[in-house]
């Protein structure tokens, strides 16, 4: 209810009213008064009219003849005014109109008198204007008929000022409805941006120039909102997107770091166990040297030589893995034939439930690297891919295309640099490998298979391959849906000296 | 076969009983060379590290010196350097099992085994051996040097 009373339109109403109220019984008795006034005046000129139209009976006559015709005169005056009494009066003689009978015989004296009512009857004389007499009218006022008059005015007064409240109560709530109603328009728009609906645009139409240029300015608030908006949420989508990047990086570099420790490590351990390795290969070789062939130790060493020979190439792989392989003499190898010569052999090595496909599209691809170590590759990923279907069986899929590493997809990598890449894909539509395994797979003796079934390593020498080959590798996988591992080397181009872009250049430059 | 007499080398056109300087800092190596060597019909003699080596072939030249690469004090490839001045003639075989105990070992291009050797050639190795190697290598490649006569 307080609510309803503090609008706009209620406070217009209410200062009408206020005003009314003080100026409604002003006007009302001021109306009255003059009312009065004027109906007392009224009296006076009768007064004044009767005694001229005597004075100028009497003068014509030269006298009054008779005292028939003085009181038909009175008379007449009586009825011709709103007068109740008259009389003349010269000296001690007086003449009454003769239709006073109601009134008492002997003549009023006083200034007022009270009728047969009670009510108050008010006299007024005025000498006749007669050269050489003395006359004087006195003609009698009943109050009554002011009174009458000044009711009868009241009442009329009364209705037409109600009449004039009302009219003027429905010209304010009018008027006060229409000049609230683009404030109304305006406090809804207002209301909209608040809640987040600030596309449309405001449009309200007043006369009234404050709610217009209101009306203009909020609309250019809104305007500027929108465009304030849009551009937080640009920023606030770019942050994120820096966010998440960032958070791919630091995840990527986490990984790195933690497989350079690893790698580290892995090469230390490896070293000395390389150490470890000659005193047993030299005393199990002279032994075997210094014993008859036929001796059963002879062959008990033989075993404990085979064993030591597993050991050093396990070494060998974890020093693939850490780059300490010692074969850095990478020279421009052209990748796809060793790609096919070791699919080849990988048909030959896996059973006919596994199928193998290969599109093998980089023809003339040429990167700087160790031919052994890309066999490797390949077999490794081959052989991963294989152990993921040895159950169900599935097919293999390897692709070599190249493709072209731009800034964004360093900025995921940080081992790659801008420019041209072989890559080298190879998927499997085996069980996949689930996101807690998927971030150590690359970690040395990580393995999600059986005891006994790998050593772990594969896919560590994998990395350790395209790594110290200056590229990359990546893997994507879905569990139930297969996985598919990337490796990125650098493409070499000893046809194209030129970086494309410096063909166009205008060879007649001065 | 069983036991045989001191092999003789062919150095220069000369002959001489040929004998063999070890360095290794890791004793079980040395041991391990000394013995296959020996019973190869070689005298040797074993050093733990660079200066030691130096001083035992001042006093009694070896024809042949078989040194480890990584050893504390002085390394490997200054000891050829040093030995092949002092001793022109010398006949050396450099063995390593590869640096890669400094971070910057992970890095591509990181100093490898390889490289320690092919150092090593620079220097004035005669032949490398990654460790672990063959005992029937590594006595061919001795008998090579020496120009073994039998």
């Amino acid at each position: 209810m307080a609510a309803r009373l503090n609008t706009l339109a209620a406070h217009a109403i209410l200062i009408g009213l206020a005003i009314h109220t003080v100026l409604l019984p002003i006007l009302f008795y001021s109306l009255l008064y003059i009312v009065k006034q004027s109906h007392e005046e009224l009296f006076v000129n009768d007064v004044r009219k009767y005694s001229r139209f005597i004075a100028d009976v009497f003068e014509m006559d030269g006298a009054v003849s008779n005292e028939m015709q003085s009181v038909r005169l009175l008379d007449s005056a009586v009825l011709g005014s709103d007068g109740v009494y008259a009389e003349l009066i010269e000296g001690d003689r007086w003449l009454r109109s003769g239709l006073l009978a109601d009134y008492p015989a002997d003549h009023y004296k006083e200034d007022f008198a009270f009728g047969q009512h009670g009510d108050r009857i008010y006299f007024l004389s005025i000498p006749l204007d007669i050269p050489g007499r003395q006359l004087l009218l006195r003609m009698g006022f009943d109050e009554q008929v002011t009174i009458e008059q000044v009711k009868t005015a009241r009442q009329r007064l009364t209705v037409v000022l109600f009449l004039y409240l009302l009219i003027s109560i429905i010209a304010l709530v009018l008027m006060s409805t229409r000049m609230t109603r683009p404030l109304r328009a305006l406090q809804h728009a207002s209301r909209n941006i608040a809640m987040g609906q600030h596309h449309d645009h405001l449009q309200v139409d007043s006369q009234i120039t404050e709610i217009r240029e209101l009306a203009t300015d909020l609309e250019s608030m809104r305007a500027e909102l929108v465009g304030v908006n849009a551009s937080l949420l640009e920023e606030i989508a770019e942050r994120e997107m820096m966010d998440n990047r960032r958070k791919v990086l630091e995840g990527k570099l986490r990984q790195v770091q933690k497989l350079e420790t690893v790698g580290v490590l892995a090469g230390g351990i490896a070293h000395e166990f390389n150490n470890i390795l000659v005193p047993i290969f030299l005393y199990t070789e002279q032994a075997m040297h210094d014993l008859p062939a036929e001796s059963p130790v002879h062959a008990q060493l033989e075993r404990v030589l085979k064993s030591s020979n597993r050991a050093k190439s396990l070494v060998q792989q974890i020093l693939t893995f850490s780059h300490q392989s010692g074969n850095p003499e990478h020279e421009p190898v052209d990748v796809k034939p060793i790609v096919e010569e070791a699919l080849e052999l990988l048909r030959a090595l896996i059973p006919s439930t596994v199928e193998l496909h290969q599109e093998l599209a980089a023809d003339d691809c040429m990167v700087l690297a160790d031919r052994n170590q890309i066999h490797q590759l390949v077999m490794n990923l081959c052989g991963n891919a294989y152990q993921a279907l040895d159950e169900t069986g599935g097919s293999i899929t390897v692709v070599l295309n190249r493709c072209a590493v731009d800034e964004q997809f360093c900025g995921e990598h940080p081992q790659l640099r801008v420019g041209g890449y072989l890559r080298l894909s190879i998927h499997d539509t085996g069980h996949g490998i689930d996101r807690s395994s998927l971030h150590r797979i690359f970690e040395p003796f990580y393995t999600t298979r059986a005891v006994g079934k790998g050593t772990g390593l594969g896919l560590s020498v994998v990395h350790g391959i395209a790594v110290s080959h200056s590229g990359d590798i990546t893997v994507e996988s879905e569990p139930g849906q297969g996985t598919t591992f990337h490796v990125y080397l650098p493409e070499i181009q000893p046809h194209r000296q030129a970086v494309p872009g410096h063909d166009q250049e205008p060879l007649d430059t001065p | 076969m069983g036991a045989r007499g001191y092999r003789v080398a062919k150095v220069d056109g000369e002959i001489y009983m040929a004998s063999i300087l070890i360095i290794d800092d890791e004793k079980d190596i040395r041991d391990a060379l000394q013995m296959v060597l020996e019973r190869a019909g070689y005298e040797v003699r074993v050093a733990s590290n660079g200066n030691e080596a130096l001083e035992l072939q001042r006093e009694a030249p070896a024809q042949l010196v078989i040194t480890d690469i990584i050893m504390p004090e002085k390394d490997g490839v200054r000891t050829i350097k040093e030995l092949s001045r002092e001793f022109p003639g010398l006949r050396i075989i450099a063995i390593s099992g590869g640096g890669g105990v400094e971070p910057l070992a992970y890095k591509p291009g990181a100093i490898t085994t390889t490289a320690y050797l092919a150092a090593a050639k620079e220097v004035g190795a005669d032949r490398v051996f990654s460790k672990p190697f063959d005992r029937k290598d590594l006595i061919q490649a001795v008998d090579d040097l020496l120009g073994k006569l039998h």
